[in-house]
């Protein structure tokens, strides 16, 4: 015997029973709904039918769009492990956003608190990628614009890196077994010495690059922006170098991948 | 840029395709950019459809708003929706006759509503917000279902219409979508079309879909079926020029393909209005935004 629930009523356990795609005691919930809820049925397709097409399919996308953006952490887990996760993940972290991009946003922290690390790092890598390609535009600092810089110019200079950089520390050979995996090789994910990673977009691509620690250290400046001066004492304090020398090879490398803002 | 413009044929605009667009135009006449697909700070995206409005009109088409739902309305999705149209001048902005999540859950599906007098007048009364935020009709689509509400007691067609009148918005008839819940349901795909109101109806989707055996899947994966091109025909005989776009969203195949597609709909267009496009029965559906 069904009753009537108000609208507010019925979306909230409809809410609640299509969440539990990759659940085990999904037929039995879907039963039980059908016989409270009032659900409509025919020869073709019993109430519990016609819910577990949403069920499932709701499942599957959300599953198959956080796919497309960890194509090779999805490789790595196979698909059983892959799916088993998505569902693990989706109770963890129901999909908040009406963006169904934004569906994983928690699953490398999810991964890092529940898998393990070299996996977690493949994870965040992929979305290090995702959210450089949708980062917010900027004009690229051009060396012409230096060379027309007055001297005296320069140690007021900021210098700020591009919204699309973000940084990584892994201790995983993470940016090698991501191309291994696209590529269709085994891999086995397993820790190595520590490293670091840039991840940047040039000419609406994204790329990635292994930097040495006092580039990582000066680009964590740059994401809010230095001014040069500044930018040379901190290189003063961290290598031996002559840190204006250090300063314009730096300066170069990152002209070169157009990482840096027009002041 | 372009505003408006008497629309006839047009597709959607999806990432497969944007290495291509930057190269070629496409042999459209409009695109359809799903909303939420360039809510986003920058990148690829985004520039690709800066290029394409340059010399083609684009519309919106939402699949969060969740006009039927029972949470409140998102407002940063709204304002980012008022953002991106500020900025890329749609000739108007469509979501969905459903609701898609509750209790801020999103489950990113186009969820049935029970049709019932009380679920209008919910619906309206969002609406008419949304309208007031957006400072622009709102284009609602009646979405492909896999399930009744015992209780309802208007049939869909009905509140559709209803729901057009009472809150002033437009709708955006899916043929598809009309076929796959007649198919589900056993409603008559043809009475759908004619209780339709011509004055409101300003688009028309056209996809392809699955045969599950017990069920219609609306898979938007494939060629629209011959069924569907009938039902197409009908709906331009009955409610005039309405422009029409064909949604293609897995397994997404080349954009000559699309075309291909978008060539066929064109056909049936010019034998229902003449090959000059004026000797049809229906109203010229030109929209400002």
């Amino acid at each position: 015997m069904t009753t009537t629930p108000s609208l507010r009523d019925l979306q909230h356990e409809l809410e609640t029973l299509f969440s539990i795609g990759g659940e085990t005691d999904h037929a039995d919930r879907l039963a039980d709904a059908a016989g409270r809820l009032p659900i409509g049925g025919d020869d073709r397709l019993a109430p519990a039918d016609r819910l577990g097409i949403y069920t499932g399919m709701i499942f599957v996308r959300i599953r198959d769009a956080i796919a497309e953006d960890f194509p090779a952490t999805r490789t790595a887990l196979g698909d059983d492990a892959w799916e088993d996760l998505i569902a693990r993940y989706l109770r963890a972290h129901p999909t908040d956003h009406p963006d169904l991009r934004l569906a994983p946003r928690h699953l490398p922290g999810f991964l890092r608190a529940t898998g393990p690390g070299p996996l977690a790092e493949l994870a965040e890598l992929e979305w290090a990628l995702m959210e450089s390609f949708t980062a917010a535009d900027s004009t690229v600092l051009r060396a012409t614009t230096l060379a027309d810089l007055a001297p005296d110019a320069w140690p007021e200079m900021l210098v700020r890196a591009t919204p699309s950089l973000r940084l990584l520390t892994p201790r995983s050979d993470v940016d090698r077994n991501r191309r291994r995996l696209l590529d269709g090789e085994e891999v086995e994910l397993r820790p190595t010495s520590p490293y670091a990673l840039r991840v940047w977009r040039r000419d609406l691509r994204v790329f990635h690059k292994r930097i040495d620690p006092l580039e990582h250290g000066a680009l964590q400046l740059l994401r809010s922006g230095v001014t040069f001066a500044d930018l040379c004492a901190w290189l003063a304090d961290h290598d031996e170098s002559d840190p204006s020398e250090v300063a314009v090879r730096l300066l170069q490398a990152w002209l070169a991948d157009e990482l840096l803002v027009a002041p | 840029m372009q505003t408006s413009g008497n629309l006839e044929i047009g597709i959607g605009l999806r990432s497969a395709h944007f290495g291509e667009l930057l190269e070629r135009p496409a042999r459209v006449g409009w695109f359809e950019a799903v909303s939420e697909n360039f809510m986003m700070d920058g990148g690829r995206p985004l520039h690709v459809l800066e290029h394409v409005r340059r010399d083609t009109p684009v519309v919106f088409h939402g699949v969060s708003m969740s006009i039927g739902g029972t949470d409140p309305l998102d407002d940063g999705h709204l304002s980012a929706l008022a953002d991106l149209a500020s900025r890329f001048e749609p000739a108007w902005i469509s979501d969905h006759l459903c609701w898609t999540g509750a209790r801020r859950h999103n489950l990113h599906d186009l969820l049935p509503l029970p049709w019932t007098e009380e679920v209008l007048e919910h619906v309206a009364e969002r609406v008419a917000r949304v309208q007031d935020r957006l400072a622009r009709h709102l284009v609602l689509e009646n979405v492909s279902s896999y399930l009744t509400y015992e209780h309802s007691t208007l049939g869909e067609a009905e509140f559709l219409a209803a729901l057009a009148h009472r809150a002033d918005c437009h709708i955006l008839l899916d043929v598809n979508n009309v076929y796959v819940s007649a198919y589900n349901h056993g409603f008559d795909a043809r009475a759908y079309i004619d209780a339709m109101p011509r004055d409101r109806v300003v688009q028309i989707h056209l996809a392809g879909h699955t045969d599950m055996g017990t069920h219609l899947l609306d898979t938007h994966d494939t060629f629209v079926c011959p069924d569907v091109w009938d039902l197409y025909r009908y709906t331009l005989d009955r409610l005039g020029r309405v422009p029409t776009l064909i949604e293609w969203d897995g397994n997404v195949p080349p954009l000559t393909t699309l075309e291909e597609e978008a060539d066929r709909a064109r056909t049936i267009w010019k034998n229902v209005f003449g090959e000059s496009g004026a000797g049809g029965i229906g109203d010229d559906h030109t929209f400002a935004a």
